[in-house]
């Protein structure tokens, strides 16, 4: 590794203040002079895996009512309070997480610790506002999924590879779900899973670390910890066989969408597989993009992703093809690119190649206050401990090709694979 | 508020004409390329629109000393990242590296502009490759609505009103010749100029970019646009795609507004209130108080040969009308009425506080850098800013609202169900010369 890169990544060159409140709130801090801004990001350990059957999206809508209004800021409030000190905010909602975040210049962080400490106190959940934002949500679905070919293919990736899991219901939700909610389940959801000791805040950035935290202690320290967070207990049955599903969607061209389930986000072997997912498509000269784009033309566009999770994470390979194409002849080459992983493991330059990206990116992403608290934050969560950020990087150093080939061997076997495929009917 | 600054910068002319900057940012080993040339597509001949998107995407498949592949490999090996592509004013190629692998960034940027392969095989793979993009893109009806957004506005044989990666028709008819014709013509020192900031040392990039840009040469060329003419009535393109249950909304206008008018920051801050904010008054009419969108937006395209603005969203087909209705009457308000003064405070605040997270980056710092110099913007541009956008008056984000808020007769793109979108227009009571687009020919 470049001696530069190691100085850099390590973790002791981050000094992040820890604390944790009596109510089990936890404070990273890292102060940062670059520019004169910060980024406050709260990390709620709750996602769609944390919800139930008939109220799926649930955790999804809670993340658009924490802006509709709490106890101090009323409705509308928030982001008109935000926007009048010049800062922004925004969230998202994943299988496993809700995360919100606010970027602003120094001197509106009083006003933000407020806003903040405000909803996760007292949220409102206004009826007449959550009526008109169900409407707000019903639009959100039917632009990322029902009309829009990858989202629709997504949908029908889960519900295939997962038949007990709430992984198996996206994270926006059914729509006869979204109809069928009520404020009470939401206020339920809010009080079981919003508390303090459910939450992890980290705060990057141009402030003064200590009157940075003694006004959060004191805005947050009077909110009361709530019940331990039910644990969510269910197991996936292995799969035992290939899964296979063809979507009907209005398309033009075919598409092709590969789904594997992959390890825990905090296993072992996680690392391994991000080098293999980096190998195969990270980047032009990847291995599915030279192989499908560049060489034969089979596919026009390759994506790999690994989307960790607490549960179990999955491996998706997502190929676009031109008018007229033929989705076996592009499974085909996938397989036989994943076989070869799997048989011989990745040559060194490609190994090496792979390493050089994964730490490339992460460096990348410590540029700003925002990927910084992002990395930070995730690791203590998923992890329980934000250093786990920089120790990755030795993990992938210390990656042999039998690694790889061990890893890759489990993970792309054909039983653990669900393949949807999207075919116009005039082909 | 902290004063924001840009890193100080050293700039140099080679002596082919080519300019180049160098900011020294220290924070992180890395260093970000960013190099810029007058070669978008309103370069493209009329007919062969995508072939400034196409030339730069070919600038990555192989030079005379790479073949196709090596680019791409060289600066991936060692965890790189090169890009290229084109807008309707300039083509851009850029590279994310360590800093130690400057020198192999240089080389790399200085090899693909100026001795570009365009191998035959490459090439008719490439023109391949784009054509099913543009038939993938027809079944994004966001994607469609975008593409056809200046097509709908403008005279087809305009140099803005194709999209930049071409029409289906259009990108099938360029052939190699064209693309070598394209390169020799339009990309050349003196009409380009590169930008690397990160941690680097000026005198070293000097020495580098002499010895690999040093023996480019090409021809310079005058960029020259035809004004566009306005529209004397409003104009719908509507797009029918099958079994859509929600309709994309766009509509643009014209805006005569360059950066350095005195009405720019007046203009910025009206659109932070009008629709760009997310407590802006499009956003709470149509998202917050009725239901009717998940997302809303407005915003300026200022283009070199004159601006637009332009609004953006969706609904279910049972709301267009209603949207439409809408954005009409609180476009009407704020022409007339502009905004209140606490309307304008916020905004301000917003535009000013938001500023220096568009700075945090060597990438973000590049691109800054090198819009000073697009738009001629002064050493003062980035540190006085936030000021000039504090020192707007309501009375002059009132004036910007009359002038560029869809006064004059627009356009609007509509993807999605035929009957629905019908029953919009004639719910919102518009107006307009009705253009019908099969989907077949909207990319």
């Amino acid at each position: 590794m470049p001696a530069s890169l190691a100085r850099t990544l390590d973790s002791t060159r981050f000094p992040v203040i820890e604390r944790r409140l009596d109510n089990g709130l936890q404070i990273l801090l890292l102060p940062r002079r670059s520019v004169p801004a910060v980024n406050y990001t709260t990390f709620f350990r709750v996602g769609s895996r944390n919800e139930e059957p008939g109220r799926t999206g649930l955790a999804h809508f809670l993340e658009h009512m924490m802006f509709n209004g709490a106890e101090k800021y009323g409705p509308k409030e928030f982001d008109r309070t935000l926007e009048s000190v010049g800062g922004t905010s925004n969230a998202y909602t994943s299988h496993d997480l809700t995360v919100y975040f606010e970027d602003f210049p120094s001197e509106a962080l009083e006003t933000v610790i407020d806003l903040e400490s405000d909803r996760m106190r007292a949220l409102a959940l206004a009826e007449d506002l959550f009526e008109s934002e169900r409407e707000v949500v019903k639009e959100e679905r039917r632009y990322r999924v029902d009309n829009d070919l990858f989202g629709t293919m997504e949908e029908a990736l889960a519900s295939l590879m997962f038949s007990t899991h709430p992984y198996r219901w996206p994270v926006i939700g059914w729509m006869e779900d979204l109809d069928a909610s009520t404020r009470q389940d939401a206020l339920r959801f809010f009080r079981t899973f919003y508390a303090p000791n459910n939450a992890v805040l980290v705060v990057v950035g141009d402030v003064d670390p200590e009157r940075a935290l003694g006004a959060i202690e004191a805005a947050y320290r009077d909110i009361p910890p709530g019940p331990p967070v039910p644990a969510v207990e269910a197991v996936e049955p292995e799969p035992t066989a290939e899964r296979r599903t063809r979507v009907d969607f209005p398309s033009h061209a075919p598409a092709l969408l590969l789904g594997y389930r992959a390890l825990p986000a905090t296993h072992p072997d996680t690392p391994v597989v991000e080098i293999i997912e980096t190998a195969l498509g990270a980047g032009d000269s990847s291995i599915l993009m030279e192989r499908l784009v560049y060489e034969t033309e089979l596919a026009s566009d390759v994506h790999v992703s690994h989307d960790l999770r607490i549960d179990g994470s999955v491996f998706m390979v997502f190929a676009d093809l031109p008018p007229g194409g033929d989705v076996s002849r592009v499974e085909g080459a996938i397989y036989e690119e994943l076989s070869r992983i799997a048989d011989e493991g990745l040559p060194a330059e490609a190994l090496s190649r792979a390493r050089s990206i994964v730490r490339a990116s992460l460096l990348q992403s410590l540029a700003a206050n925002g990927g910084i608290a992002h990395a930070l934050g995730e690791h203590q969560v998923v992890f329980g401990d934000w250093r786990e950020a920089f120790r990755v990087i030795d993990r992938y150093q210390a990656i042999t090709p039998e690694d790889v080939r061990r890893v890759a061997r489990e993970l792309f076997r054909d039983a653990n694979r669900s393949v949807v495929t999207v075919v116009p009917e005039a082909a | 508020m902290r004063p924001v600054e840009l890193p100080p910068r050293v700039e140099f002319t080679l002596e082919n004409g080519l300019r180049v900057v160098a900011a020294q940012r220290r924070e992180l080993p890395l260093v970000s390329l960013l190099f810029v040339t007058d070669a978008g597509s309103s370069r493209d001949p009329f007919g062969k629109a995508g072939l400034a998107s196409l030339a730069s995407e070919l600038l990555l498949r192989g030079t005379k000393k790479r073949a196709p592949g090596e680019v791409t490999r060289a600066i991936e090996a060692v965890g790189g990242r090169i890009d290229a592509a084109a807008d309707r004013d300039r083509a851009y190629v850029s590279v994310q590296a360590l800093a130690e692998h400057l020198p192999l960034a240089l080389e790399i940027v200085a090899d693909v502009v100026s001795s570009p392969l365009f191998d035959p095989r490459e090439t008719e793979a490439a023109r391949r490759r784009q054509v099913a993009e543009l038939e993938q893109s027809k079944d994004d009806p966001a994607a469609v609505a975008r593409r056809n957004l200046l097509a709908a506005y403008l005279p087809p044989d305009h140099p803005y009103a194709a999209p930049v990666p071409g029409w289906t028709s259009s990108v099938s008819r360029i052939g190699r010749a064209d693309l070598v014709d394209f390169h020799r013509t339009s990309v050349a020192p003196q009409t380009s100029f590169l930008v690397v900031v990160g941690d680097v040392d000026a005198d070293e990039v000097r020495r580098l970019a002499e010895n690999c840009f040093g023996d480019w040469k090409g021809p310079g060329h005058g960029g020259h646009l035809p004004p566009f003419p306005r529209r004397t009535r409003p104009k719908v393109r509507a797009i029918h795609k099958e079994e859509s249950t929600q309709t994309q909304v766009r509509m643009v206008g014209p805006a005569e507004l360059r950066w350095k008018d005195p009405i720019f920051f007046p203009a910025m801050v009206a659109n932070v209130a009008f629709g760009g904010g997310f407590t802006s008054r499009l956003v709470n009419e149509i998202r917050v108080n009725r239901g009717l969108t998940y997302s809303v937006g407005t915003a300026f395209a200022l283009l070199r040969g004159g601006g637009f603005f332009s609004f953006s969203s969706f609904t279910k087909n049972e709301t267009v009308g209603e949207l439409l209705s809408v954005l009409l009457q609180e476009s009407r308000r704020a022409r007339e009425n502009g905004f209140e003064p606490d309307e304008i405070e916020r905004a301000k605040r917003y535009l000013a506080g938001l500023y220096p997270l568009g700075l945090e980056t060597n990438e973000q710092v590049a691109a800054a850098i090198a819009e000073t110099i697009l738009f001629d913007l002064g050493e003062d541009w980035v540190p006085r800013y936030r000021e000039r956008v504090m020192a707007v008056t309501p009375m002059q984000a009132a004036e910007a609202a009359a002038r560029f808020f869809f006064a004059d007769p627009f356009a609007l793109v509509l993807v999605g169900d035929r009957d629905a979108i019908r029953r919009g227009i004639e719910d919102a009571g518009i107006d307009a010369e009705i253009e019908d687009l099969p989907l077949d020919e909207a990319a």
